[in-house]
């Protein structure tokens, strides 16, 4: 049975020990309520207002406490470019990165192969009240998503590495760097792509293209 | 370093720069601004009708605190300026000569003394920034504005009345008339009264025979500081703690015998507690003695519980200046009004005399000045989107926010069901209020200010 070790990023959302990466992972893809604590910090002018107008347009933000199976994917930060989350890494600091397929891809088969945990994982972290009430609602929203597509329960699935959002990761030997791992809500992003056979989506320009089902999660490694 | 209040003109400078008020051209004292933080100022003005005995009383405290460091020990007194010295110098030349203080004028009322007390017991240091008022003043609006701004900062007013003389009063005037002057001139500019302190001194004490305040006045422990060169001390057992307690005692039965024995005492305790104010009652008799026909103050009077008001005074107006206050303001491309208009200094100034102000601007989690410095007076340089809640996240649950938007702030409804709901007042600079938040105002062109500090404060 998995028994998961917390700890907190620098905007105070939980990431959970994998052992066989070696590193913390985000419990869920980077939420926008995250994101917003980068954009009010970076002196970097690229994340202006504009910039995050142009985010919003493509999938809008929603409050915490109205997250709902029908627009839950809204939390998540999406439509950022690799090179973008690469630049927020930076901010989060130096032990975190993007994941590599690989490590992605391990993640979920161990985490897959695992059940939910049935009770609340993070009730003992120290959480701010916004972010308890965000990843309540998530974990809500995101069950009756796998129950409407009629999928059994994975603790894969508790993290939201399907029915999430298409993540980011960073690949090797492919045809191009960035590739996407995961399985959205169709709902929210229609389209055919499991995770389970380990290759990922390779999206074409990643670099100058915003795809509004694209967001990701980070890892911390220790240095 | 706190953000300090300058004592004439009620604003904030950067005295970082130079240690002068701009408004007034006038010098503030370095040790003011040095000890601000440690020695915090107590906002007092006195208020009575002509020769009630106002600037006497005002008199026998300031030589009563020269003269405390002898018998009390550890405990001292210091003037921070020129003024005070030279003012309190007449006071002591007027007293050996016997001639009494003259009657407050128009002229000085817009600058106060200036002097600190250091360590009483029970109440540590704090430096007495101290309007003496003409009543006159008091008599037309236009008279309060232009001379009086002070009172608007002042937490604590002393009501120095004269039974005895009210009583002869030829024009029949009443101690609710003087509220109500006094009432007037602060609902003229616009200063809400809850909380505030009011002290009612009943002066000259001596010509008064209340039930029992005759033997409370004689039986003063503190009666030795008012003589000058006096080798006295403190009584052994002395204890403030109880001091503070029969004064409690003592007012409870003033405010009684108002109530019943003095004409329109019943209107005017009911007047005081129907604003929101705290009100006490004390007694003095600061010569011991009625002046003679010419006048004359007797040096060797015999002060009898002088200190009893500035007692309460310090004992009723606890330090606020450390209570957290947080302006937000709205730096986005459409957010211009509000520094056309000057509405983030103006508000940050009135803030600020009400505790530690941080400003932010809208989007910045990083704050643009911190308490003592400047506002800054011009928007950001990049425009930032509208979220307040990575700023919200890292302050106090216990502070008052007021963030002004000239547009919907993305996240604010994150916070609606937090106790954000009641600790944050939203100013919105836009007439279609499409932003949906319990507390809120909408700013129009020539509001004051003041108008939200004070319903920031008062969010229940």
């Amino acid at each position: 049975m998995f028994a998961p070790s917390f700890v907190l990023d620098p905007t105070g959302f939980p990431m959970v020990w994998i052992e066989q990466i070696d590193a913390y992972i985000h419990w869920y893809p980077v939420t926008k309520i995250q994101f917003e604590r980068f954009l009010c910090d970076t002196p970097d002018s690229h994340f202006d207002a504009a910039w995050y107008d142009e985010i919003n347009d493509l999938n809008p933000r929603v409050s915490p406490r109205n997250v709902r199976l029908d627009n839950y994917w809204q939390s998540f930060l999406t439509g950022i470019k690799p090179d973008e989350v690469e630049r927020y890494a930076r901010w989060c600091g130096m032990e975190y990165s993007i994941p590599r397929l690989n490590d992605w891809f391990t993640c979920y088969q161990i985490l897959k192969s695992e059940d939910p945990i049935d009770s609340d994982p993070v009730k003992d972290v120290d959480l701010s009240p916004r972010t308890k009430d965000l990843l309540r609602n998530l974990g809500q929203a995101s069950r009756s998503a796998l129950h409407e597509v009629g999928y059994d329960r994975s603790l894969a699935d508790q993290l939201l590495m399907r029915m999430g959002v298409m993540e980011w990761v960073e690949c090797q030997n492919q045809r191009s760097r960035w590739g996407g791992m995961g399985e959205t809500f169709p709902r929210f992003h229609g389209a055919l792509f499991t995770p389970d056979y380990g290759q990922p989506s390779i999206p074409n320009n990643p670099d100058e293209i915003r795809l509004p089902h694209y967001g990701f999660r980070l890892i911390r490694r220790r240095r | 370093m706190p953000r300090v209040i300058c004592p004439f003109c009620l604003k904030t400078h950067d005295f970082s720069v130079a240690n002068v008020c701009t408004e007034y051209t006038e010098s503030v004292p370095a040790v003011y601004i040095r000890e601000y933080g440690k020695v915090p100022p107590l906002w007092l003005v006195t208020v009575g009708f002509s020769k009630h005995g106002k600037t006497t009383y005002l008199a026998a405290l300031t030589l009563m605190l020269e003269h405390i460091s002898p018998i009390w020990h550890n405990v001292y007194y210091r003037p921070l300026d020129t003024f005070t010295h030279q003012k309190i110098q007449e006071i002591h030349v007027e007293a050996e000569t016997g001639k009494m203080p003259g009657s407050t004028t128009r002229q000085e009322v817009s600058r106060p003394l200036l002097f600190s007390v250091y360590n009483l017991p029970e109440s540590g240091s704090r430096c007495l920034v101290m309007y003496d008022v003409a009543g006159e003043i008091f008599d037309s609006i236009e008279n309060v504005q232009n001379y009086v701004p002070s009172i608007r900062q002042v937490n604590t007013t002393w009501f120095l009345i004269s039974l005895d003389d009210l009583l002869k009063d030829k024009e029949g005037r009443t101690v609710t008339d003087l509220f109500n002057a006094y009432l007037s001139a602060m609902e003229s500019l616009r200063s809400d009264l809850k909380d505030r302190n009011l002290i009612v001194v009943f002066t000259k004490g001596d010509s008064l025979t209340i039930p029992g305040m005759r033997s409370y006045l004689m039986s003063d422990p503190l009666q030795g500081l008012t003589v000058p060169g006096a080798t006295a001390s403190i009584p052994q057992g002395f204890s403030m703690p109880e001091y503070l307690d029969r004064m409690r005692v003592i007012s409870d039965q003033l405010e009684e015998y108002t109530r019943y024995n003095v004409r329109g005492g019943s209107a005017f305790i009911n007047m005081v507690r129907a604003s929101g104010m705290n009100l006490v009652f004390s007694i003095t008799s600061a010569l011991g003695e009625n002046p003679t026909g010419d006048q004359r103050l007797n040096v060797h009077a015999n002060r009898y519980r002088v200190l009893d008001p500035f007692l309460w005074a310090i004992t009723l107006e606890k330090p606020i200046s450390s209570r957290p206050l947080y302006l937000i303001v709205d730096g986005s491309s459409t957010s211009q009004k509000i520094y056309e208009q000057k509405l983030n200094t103006s508000l940050s100034d009135i803030l600020a005399e009400h505790g530690n102000v941080t400003v932010f601007y809208l989007g910045q989690s990083r704050p643009a000045s911190q308490p003592g410095q400047q506002t800054p007076a011009i928007p950001p340089r990049i425009f930032k989107q509208r979220l307040v809640g990575p700023i919200l996240d890292e302050i106090s649950p216990s502070a008052r926010v007021m963030l002004v938007a000239a547009g919907r702030v993305l996240d604010l409804d994150d916070f609606y069901e937090t106790i954000w709901r009641d600790r944050l007042l939203l100013v919105t600079m836009d007439e279609d209020r499409n932003q949906l938040w319990p507390n809120s105002l909408v700013y129009r062109d020539g509001d004051d200010p003041v108008i939200f500090v004070d319903r920031l404060l008062n969010i229940e």
